[in-house]
């Protein structure tokens, strides 16, 4: 098994703690995001990569059900050719389209957004997109994605653990065991507002791995973002002084206890307390945006109605990301499934999310934090170029586009490819564990090398298969 | 050195067999820890089969591969570390080529390599191959693994304390009590069983008071139901299924609670094993104890599952792994899915055992079903209980009561149709003819035919024109059906043809209709003939058809169009005289209060309990391919694991027709299966002494790790067997020893996991422990026993929009026992998931220990610590005492022991300050208790 969790030696700690008085209070109130990097002079554990990594962290934001890939990023004038005829192939089994249309192979559906090139790279993206579109020469697309299970509950563990069952540890929890933390007051793992269904927590859970690398969470996808917070981070009803004057007791009562067995369990909690008291003093300050300039908030679309929301999302994981957490996962709630409504629904979850991500992208450049941070945009699945029902489109594991920007991935580049009609991913096929693999690579991990031992054998996040996409790296 | 010398006596009577000796046991651990993390990091890319590479024809991945050696030779010649090329190569001091060619091997690594090989170069890896290697398992060489031995046997008299040596002294009163407490039902004992306790170890003897009181203790039903949760641990129970559709589990408290009973009433656990494996197979000589048995078959089924893969195939056969995967590590300590893919990589388990196995599983129907009228998601298996004599009296009396009730309403409806019948002509929307965006509805009850027509505001214009052919001409009643109701147009607009030409009417169609609770009577006609009627204007002779039009011009609300009636004058009469037959008109009443009773009906109660495949011929399974559902291989005759083998097993046999299960049960709990009773004592010992003699209590295979007292492993299975498979025997025995008894100290360097068992384990108290001991001490906790818990939640545990019901977010207002919280995957109780309450989906019989900043907020911050603060506050503050003897009373109370001087000191400093600071007593006494909850006293067992 790999340990990665180094903490100061045993020796020295010791003696901290059977030399100082009273140390506690004064390490335990320290404010401001902005000095938290900074006081991870004596990192939480320190990280072993495996090569030298391109990326410090990763923001993944997730879109929660399927976002069409063929309305969006891999336009297919095929589509417009042969709208309403029949697909001159047989689709994927165990779709809706096959059990409640019996309609052959299905009929395929134009789309209705106007696809155009974009920037120096000349990236197609549709109108869909009009804010994303203006960093055409920042994203990294991969349009040969594709990945296990039709439905929800199977695809979006695959996203999130690698494993269609979800039985396995999250990317972020692998993130944190191999890489630990960056700053020793906050978790290596964040998730806001995770998605609550198709396994809820087991998409930020750590299964078999040691459970404090599961994701620390901020609400969940259905919850509005200004009321998420962490569980029990504020004391409501005694104030700050009264609780470190109580902390202080503690700890002498706590040390008097070590003292007598000098266990290194009992300072192992006694050394929970003090993180504790560290990250009550700092998340906090953390979540609350309310210091954002106006400016900044309406970078994030936090000025709008429609926007504001998901906007709140994005401007919580670039102060995450600020303050050196290192997996941060952003979700839509589960908004991304039309089965029927495509133009309605796709228009106004576009809208909800298109602004904000582009402000994610320019804040985040503008503080140089794109040149080690590693965004990555994903779904569950794409969805079909054939018609369901009136107006819509069903699920597509076969084939779908996901995105890359920032450190590590090849700027307007485009990778991959699906067939004339967009069903099935053709030139370049990405699976999900590649995308897992890629990230981790990047990331300075080697998916092969960083595993776990469980029930007897050896576990990894991309089980045996993964394979570094080499050709996006820059 | 006497330490070994008397180790070396212990394991004198077992030379002959094949398991390691301490000895070996440290040369294995050196060459895991030193030899091959290095081998692996440094070599294997260029010698391993998994590589693809043996340079210089030179395999380190097996013992195999240095034994015969590459093209230089001999590479490593055990005892002759200076004859070894290896560390001629790694020294980078001989003719030999230097290796690893671009890295040097530490100082410390060489000498690693030297010590080894002079020490005989134990490599564990020679027992088989390369893992990586495929072959064929060796099932008779796998049988000569420990665990798959039969158990020695033992002749006279012994002990467990004969097999350990305890060393330390026994634990003083005051840390005996509390443990003996938090671990038999895990709660602290009261200030009067304090003194009981310490009275009979002064007075008469410490044996006196353990043996006295863990009789009592294993005699009280809160043993149950803390014993119950470590099994509940290793049957990854939990109220919901998780997975993509996060659906209750209404029944699954029936097992939650079937195995607390097991627990208390101690159900030998051979039997406990049976009814878990095939309880609905095995003969009932009552209905409870066919209904025990139903229930205890919930182990296999509160699993989590897929329920929304659309492959229902491999979802069958993804539950039959899960299941097996779950016997195999819960019962026997092996990993069995590992061989669902492939032959086992490590232990001797074949993938035709597997099939063998998962074939028995395969006949058994867990999921079934649709559920929410969706194809794509399946239900799972419910089956009703036997009910007693009492809900079935009133279960009857309910019937008959339902089925009187449904004839008087056949009644009303048949004296309904015949005065329809005398009523004439009715035409409904049907057939009439409608211009504009009807919308079809059948919300309002009261209609005619299948449904009504409504329009929506803004969408018309919209018009009906209904046309009525007459039997003979004459004076008619005409009358219209709307439903009626608030939200309806105040002014229909009607218009009548008739003989004597046209009447327009406006209609109000909120009001209620008169006639039978459908028709609204608006006016006499003449049809066909001339008029002699008031209502009728002029005549126009030879029209035998009767027009109605309605519109909604003008109408402001939504206006209903459902069917007209006409019935001749002469007819009014007789249709009085029918319903005068029938005087309860309202049939609305009458359905509605059938309606009621149907939802009182005294329920059935029904077990999730496995039953075997009704559909389905019952047989054999084919191997699946690399694990692929639709990868056919050959098919396996159902059996067992051929490894785990004693006398007679093979000649169980499973035939047509049988699902196999109750083979299955019994093959596992045969007294001589060399698995199952130490797989079980190694859990309980491990519950009472922090730390299993198999450290790996899920995995007794080659990839666990080896028992540090394999005597005693076998004599306590010994005995567990011999005693009838009692658990509560067991347990009495192992408290009783002193070994169990031992003072707890804290691990010295040259036995850091106290393998030896020279003093008790200190071991952080498990959550429910915490959170029981803080209600208990508050006095707050609820001791009656719970049913469901989750009945409140309604079909989704948690909705896919993350939509859960609010009381699964407050859970810390409850105040039952921890095993009775709801446990909904996903959104556990935080009072016991921060304390590392296991993951529900996986079999648990060694929880993670974690000690995360989670924690500590939770003591510091959640309101169940301070509210429970503050009433032992508002307890010990009642009557006037001093502080001092307050402190005295919570150091009693929450630690079970005497506070010293320095915690009087610390104590009256503490709560002097905070009331010179203008806090009241009670609030200062309340932030003090809190900090005795935090503590890390409170939240170890020592």
């Amino acid at each position: 098994m790999k340990q990665c969790h180094q903490f100061t030696p045993d020796i020295t700690r010791r003696h901290w703690l059977e030399t100082t008085a009273c140390g506690f209070g004064a390490l335990a109130f320290q404010a401001f995001a902005q000095q938290i990097a900074s006081a991870a002079d004596s990192p939480h554990s320190l990280p072993v990569y495996h090569h030298a990594p391109r990326a410090k962290r990763v923001i993944f934001l997730f879109m929660h059900g399927g976002v069409s890939h063929v309305d969006s990023f891999d336009p297919k004038p095929m589509l417009t050719r042969f709208h309403g005829k029949e697909l001159p192939f047989k689709g994927l089994d165990h779709l809706d389209v096959a059990l409640k249309d019996k309609a052959g192979n299905g009929r395929l559906l134009d789309t209705t957004w106007k696809f155009q090139q974009h920037g120096e790279s000349g990236l197609w993206i549709s109108d869909l997109w009009p804010h994303l579109a203006k960093h055409a020469d920042e994203l990294c697309f991969i349009k040969s994605m594709h990945t296990r299970g039709t439905s929800h509950g199977q695809a979006v563990g695959m996203v999130h653990t690698g494993n269609d069952n979800l039985l396995r540890p999250s990317v972020g929890a692998w993130v944190s065991y191999g890489l630990g933390t960056e700053n020793r007051n906050l978790p290596a793992f964040v998730s806001v507002t995770p998605p609550a269904g198709h396994g809820g927590a087991r998409n930020y859970g750590s299964s078999f791995l040691p459970a404090h690398h599961q994701a620390t969470t901020l609400g969940h996808s259905g919850s509005k973002t200004a009321d998420a917070t962490i569980e029990y981070l504020q004391n409501t009803d005694s104030q700050s002084a009264d609780q470190q004057r109580q902390l202080e007791m503690l700890n002498r009562i706590n040390k008097k206890h070590f003292l007598r067995t000098r266990d290194s369990q009992v300072d192992g909690v006694i050394r929970s307390y003090e993180m504790a008291a560290r990250m009550q003093g700092i998340a906090p300050d953390l979540i609350d945006i309310s210091n954002e300039s106006k400016s900044t908030q309406a970078l994030y679309g936090m000025d709008r109605k429609e926007t504001t929301d998901f906007g709140h999302r994005c401007l919580l994981a670039r102060r995450f990301c600020e303050a050196g957490v290192r997996y941060i996962q952003v979700s839509t709630p589960y908004i991304w499934d039309q089965h029927g409504g495509l133009v309605k629904g796709h228009t106004k979850n576009a809208l909800a999310v298109d602004k904000p991500i582009s402000g994610l992208l320019d804040d985040l450049k503008q503080r140089g934090l794109l040149e080690d941070t590693l965004i990555v945009w994903g779904t569950e699945f794409g969805r079909t170029p054939v018609v369901q029902g009136k107006d819509g489109r069903d699920h597509n594991p076969a084939g779908f586009t996901v995105w890359l920007s920032g450190a590590g991935v090849k700027s307007g580049y485009s990778h991959g490819s699906t067939d004339e009609f967009g069903y099935f991913a053709q030139d370049n096929k990405v699976h999900m564990h590649d995308l897992h693999a890629t990230i981790l690579h990047i990331l300075g991990i080697n998916h092969e090398k960083l595993t776990y031992r469980y029930a007897g054998r050896d576990f990894r996040l991309t089980d045996v298969y993964g394979e570094v996409v080499k050709e996006i790296l820059s | 050195m006497c330490r070994l010398a008397s180790i070396l006596v212990l394991f004198a009577t077992c030379s002959a067999n094949s398991w390691a000796t301490p000895e070996q046991a440290t040369k294995l651990e050196f060459f895991e820890s030193r030899i091959r993390p290095v081998l692996v990091k440094h070599c294997y890319r260029c010698h391993s089969v998994e590589s693809g590479k043996s340079k210089g024809g030179l395999h380190l991945d097996s013992r195999a591969g240095w034994q015969v050696g590459g093209d230089s030779g001999a590479t490593i010649i055990p005892g002759k570390p200076d004859e070894s090329l290896i560390i001629a190569a790694i020294s980078r001091n001989g003719d030999t080529s230097e290796m690893p060619p671009s890295e040097h091997l530490s100082k410390q690594a060489i000498d690693d390599f030297t010590k080894w090989i002079a020490e005989g170069a134990v490599d564990p890896r020679g027992r088989k191959t390369s893992v990586h290697e495929k072959q064929t398992v060796n099932i008779e060489a796998g049988r000569e693994f420990w665990s798959f031995q039969p158990r020695r046997t033992f002749s006279g008299e012994h002990s467990i304390d004969d097999f350990v040596h305890p060393q330390a002294p026994r634990g003083p009163a005051d840390k005996l009590v509390r443990r003996l407490f938090l671990d038999l039902i895990g709660l602290p004992p009261t200030q009067d069983e304090c003194r009981e306790f310490h009275r009979m170890y002064d007075e008469q003897s410490p044996e006196e008071a353990v043996n006295t009181f863990a009789n009592q203790l294993l005699a009280r039903k809160e043993f149950g139901e803390k014993w119950a949760r470590h099994w509940l641990d290793v049957a990854r129970y939990a109220d919901s299924n998780g997975g993509d559709f996060n659906l209750t589990f209404p029944e699954a408290w029936r097992y939650r609670n079937y195995v607390i009973d097991a627990f208390n009433d101690d159900l030998p656990y051979d039997r406990f094993i049976r009814e878990q494996i095939a309880g609905d197979l095995l003969p009932a000589g009552n209905s409870d104890q066919r209904n025990r048995q139903l229930i205890a078959t919930g182990f296999l089924m509160v699993s989590p599952k897929m329920l929304t893969e659309r492959d229902k195939a491999k979802m069958h056969l993804d539950i039959a792994d899960e299941q097996l995967d779950t016997i195999g590590r819960a019962i026997m300590g092996l990993t069995l899915g590992c061989a669902r893919c492939h032959d086992h990589k490590f232990d001797p388990i074949p993938t035709s055992d597997y099939y063998a196995m998962a074939g028995i599983l395969h006949n058994t129907r867990t999921a079934d079903g649709i559920l929410m009228g969706n194809v794509n998601v399946s239900g799972w298996t419910e089956t009703d209980l036997i009910m007693g004599e009492e809900t079935r009296a009133l279960a009857a009396a309910h019937q008959s009561k339902l089925e009187k009730l449904q004839a008087r309403i056949e009644q009303q409806k048949a004296a309904r149709a015949a005065s329809q019948h005398v009523a004439g002509i009715i035409v409904d929307n049907t057939k009439a003819e409608q211009t504009g965006p009807w919308r079809k509805s059948t919300y309002r009850p009261n209609h005619v035919g299948d449904h009504y027509l409504a329009t929506d505001k803004g969408k018309g214009p919209y018009s009906i024109k209904w046309k009525a052919t007459l039997p003979k001409p004459g004076k008619y009643e005409l009358r219209v059906s709307f439903g009626g109701g608030s939200g309806l147009a105040s002014q229909a607009p009607y218009v009548v043809r008739h003989a004597g030409g046209e009447t327009r009417l406006v209609i109000d169609q909120t009001v209620k209709p008169t006639i039978n609770g459908l028709w609204y009577p608006i006016g006499k006609f003449m049809f066909g003939t001339p008029a002699a009627d008031q209502n009728v204007s002029t005549n126009q002779p030879g029209m035998t058809i009767a027009e109605v039009q309605l519109t909604d011009e003008n109408a402001s609300g939504a206006v209903i169009a459902d069917a007209i009636q006409l019935v001749h004058v002469d007819d009014l009469e007789k249709e009085v005289q029918s319903q005068k037959d029938s005087p309860n008109t309202d049939l609305k009443i009458l359905e509605k209060e059938l309606e009621t009773l149907k939802t009182k009906a005294p329920k059935v109660p029904q077990a999730m309990a496995a039953r075997d495949h009704a559909k389905q011929p019952l047989g054999d399974l084919h191997i699946r391919i690399r694990g692929e559902a639709g990868n056919l291989g050959s098919k396996v005759p159902r059996g067992f694991l051929q490894v785990a083998s004693y006398v007679g097993s093979e000649e169980v046999t499973i035939s047509d027709g049988e699902s196999g299960r109750l083979q299955l049960a019994q093959w596992l709990t045969h007294a001589d299966h060399p698995l199952t009773a130490r797989v079980m004592v190694n859990r309980i010992w491990q519950q009472l002494l922090g730390r299993g003699l198999v450290t790996t209590s899920d995995n007794f295979g080659l990839r666990g790790t080896t028992p540090s007292h394999p005597e005693l492993l076998d004599y306590l299975a010994e005995e567990f067997v011999a005693n009838g498979w009692s658990m509560k025997s067991l347990i009495r025995e192992i408290v009783r020893s002193k070994t169990y008894q031992q003072t707890a100290q804290t691990a010295s360097e040259d036995d850091p996991d106290n393998v030896l068992l020279r003093h008790q384990n200190r071991r952080p108290a498990p959550a429910e422990t915490i959170r029981d001991s803080i209600l208990a001490i508050a006095g707050e906790l609820d001791r009656k026993p719970r049913n469901s818990v989750v009945e409140q939640l309604g079909m989704y545990a948690i909705a896919t929009s993350g939509k859960r019901h609010e009381s699964l977010g407050q859970t810390e207002k409850l105040r039952q026992r921890s095993i009775y919280m709801p446990i909904v995957r996903g959104a556990e109780p935080p009072s016991l998931a921060i304390f590392d309450l296991p993951n529900t989906d996986l079999v648990t019989g060694t929880r993670a220990v974690t000690t995360v900043p989670a924690q500590a907020l939770f003591m510091m911050n959640s309101p169940f610590v301070r509210d429970m603060a503050r009433a032992v506050s508002v307890q010990v503050t009642k009557e006037e005492i001093s502080t001092e003897d307050i402190i005295e009373q919570l150091y009693q109370r929450i630690l079970v022991r005497e506070a010293d001087t320095s915690d009087f000191s610390m104590g009256k400093e503490y709560i002097t300050r905070l009331m010179n600071d203008g806090k009241s007593q009670p609030e200062a006494i309340a932030s003090f208790v809190q900090i005795l909850f935090s503590s890390t006293e409170f939240r170890f067992v020592e």
